[in-house]
């Protein structure tokens, strides 16, 4: 049977520890788990099994209670095109959930309590059509169909038909210089502020709460890995239920775990899975894992700083009594796995068991707010990311490089290093926290 | 007739018609909230978007949406906010494409201006297309009693 059948089985039966009962997320697991012994890719696996846990997640009454296919609960309420709303960009941009060239942000909303963002804010740009050269508009600031290279049709792509170019709508936020722009071609979707990252944005919020359980398989396909240094790409999920928020690298250098909000722990190379949250319902996502020395065994960080330990990890203390500034986003172990580093938002380090303070950006007005850390081998140091690839490194850390440079949509989750601190890895996903 | 007024603006409603002016709380210091008014020529649900999601989807073929959405002061100035003044609405500034979301048979008009140093967005919704001329007057009458005031920005 593969690690992944097997990590699926465990989780199943963790599932029936916790209540005694078969749920319906167990037998959806079983299922699945069957399904790879039979001889499926582990891509093609991991695709279904995601997609039917996406379902579940995000319409599982209507997945449960009427024929269709997962993908069609997968983009939740309103998907076709008579329902009115616009496409999200990676239906119709090769899997890129970013404006297709030949439009512009325009404008932006919020969703508040979505699922796809730890019950946070949700955030949708509307990327616009661009005018040509020369072509006006009326105080509508929009326009007319000779004067842009788009024409208004329905999204084909998997369950999401909604609408491409038909909306002459703006919410006017983004790219005000612009007196005119066409109608909305395509959304993106952000657990980030638009303002945060798009400097043509402005922080002027709209609200559209009806929009928050709309989705996409596509936006579920964005995970990645990049290295750098000497740091090696062992893979990633194709597809994950919840973002992926954190990445550890193994002591040995070959493999590492990423963690989804859920708690969801996925392993590479010579990771070993010994467990996750996914059966506690957490007060607060998880936004990172971190790895004992031993690699047989790591801890979970949720936001509120709560620390959750699996195999050998202990548990050393966490920010659960101090009145957070902002919420914890990373942690770190120290080399002897008899400590930890916790990191926060606005880069405040807090320091459990043998970990010491070697600096943070509290003092630095960041661009970005930081997304996680890495420890150097040492213990005299460490390095901390922000979500548009910056890094900052303290004590013995050494730089080895960033995308801060790259531009787009911040994505970067997490930093992890190589066994020699001589190079790192940067993980991105589709939404980021 | 009613009269509401917050945020340096003033609203007498319509016979028939509801009002309401209100700026959402801040979920982060960052983001800037500003003022909105809501009117219809039918009740408002409680739960509403700001361009209208969850309103639009119930409305019938006589019934009208209007949207006045204030932007912050970092967008005064800029050219989409170019026009002096709030335009004055007619039929054909409406549209079945002019909508946020393009339910069958409704009609949309979106404008952007300048009043009182403050910029704005106007967004009007009527059920039905085909009402357009039927209604635009009296959505026109509706608008000349929404009162825009200068204020302190913030």
């Amino acid at each position: 049977m593969s690690t992944t059948a097997v990590e699926l089985e465990e989780h199943a039966a963790a599932l029936a520890a916790v209540d005694g009962r078969r749920t319906l997320s167990q037998r959806i697991v079983d299922r699945a788990a069957r399904a790879m012994r039979r001889g499926e890719t582990r891509r093609s696996f991991l695709l279904k099994s995601a997609v039917v846990g996406s379902a579940v997640a995000v319409n599982p009454l209507q997945y449960m209670l009427r024929p269709g296919t997962a993908y069609a609960s997968v983009c939740g309420p309103d998907a076709e095109c008579a329902d009115g709303w616009t496409v999200f960009c990676c239906s119709i941009n090769g899997g890129q959930n970013a404006c297709p060239p030949g439009t512009v942000t325009a404008g932006w909303w919020k969703a508040d309590g979505s699922p796809f963002c730890g019950g946070g804010a949700r955030y949708y740009l509307d990327c616009n059509a661009e005018c040509h050269a020369g072509c006006g508009c009326g105080a509508n600031g929009i326009c007319g169909s000779g004067c842009h290279d788009w024409q208004c049709t329905c999204g084909t792509t998997e369950c999401d038909h909604r609408r491409v170019a038909c909306n002459a709508f703006r919410y006017g936020q983004c790219h005000q210089e612009r007196a005119c722009v066409g109608p909305v071609v395509c959304r993106v979707v952000s657990c980030v502020p638009p303002w945060q990252w798009d400097p043509s944005c402005t922080p002027a919020v709209a609200t559209a709460n009806a929009t928050r359980l709309h989705h996409a398989p596509c936006l579920d396909r964005a995970s990645d890995v990049d290295a750098f240094g000497a740091a090696a790409d062992y893979g990633s999920p194709q597809s994950t239920t919840r973002p992926v928020v954190g990445m550890e690298g193994t002591p040995s250098g070959r493999g590492y775990w990423l963690v989804a909000a859920d708690g969801g722990v996925f392993a590479y190379g010579d990771a070993r899975f010994f467990g996750s949250t996914g059966a506690i319902v957490l007060n607060q996502p998880i936004v990172d894992l971190a790895s004992q020395p031993d690699q047989r065994g790591y801890w979970l960080v949720a936001a509120d700083g709560g620390i959750f330990s699996f195999g050998s990890a202990r548990f050393h203390g966490s920010t659960g009594a101090i009145r957070l500034n902002q919420p914890i986003v990373g942690m770190a172990p120290t080399p002897s796995g008899n400590g930890y580093w916790l990191v926060a938002r606005d880069g405040g380090v807090f320091c459990f068991g043998d970990a010491r303070f070697e600096g943070s950006t509290g003092a630095i007005r960041l661009n970005q707010p930081i997304v996680g850390m890495a420890a150097t081998p040492t213990d005299e140091g460490y390095w901390i990311v922000a979500a548009d690839g910056g890094v900052f490194c303290f004590g013995d850390a050494r730089f080895h490089g960033s995308l801060a440079a790259d531009g787009g949509a911040p994505s970067v989750v997490d930093i992890d290093s190589t066994p020699f601190g001589d190079g790192y890895w940067l993980a991105s996903g589709a939404e980021s926290f | 007739m009613t009269h509401v007024a917050a945020h340096g603006l003033a609203v007498d409603t319509l016979p028939g018609w509801e009002a309401r002016i209100f700026r959402h709380q801040a979920a982060d210091p960052r983001e800037s909230t500003r003022p909105i008014v809501h009117m219809a020529n039918f009740a408002l649900p409680r739960e509403r978007g700001d361009f209208g999601g969850g309103v639009t989807d119930r409305m019938g073929p006589g019934d009208v949406f209007v949207t006045l959405f204030e932007y912050g002061p970092e967008s005064t100035g800029k050219p989409l906010f170019a026009h002096q003044g709030r335009p004055k609405l007619n039929a054909r500034r409406f549209s079945p494409a002019a909508l946020q979301r393009t339910l069958p048979g409704q009609s949309g008009c979106q404008l952007f201006f300048t009043e009182a140093g403050r910029p704005f967005c106007l967004y009007v919704v009527i059920g039905s297309h085909a009402r357009v001329p039927a209604l635009v007057d009296q959505v026109e009458r509706a608008l000349a009693r929404v009162n825009v005031g200068r204020m302190d920005r913030r």
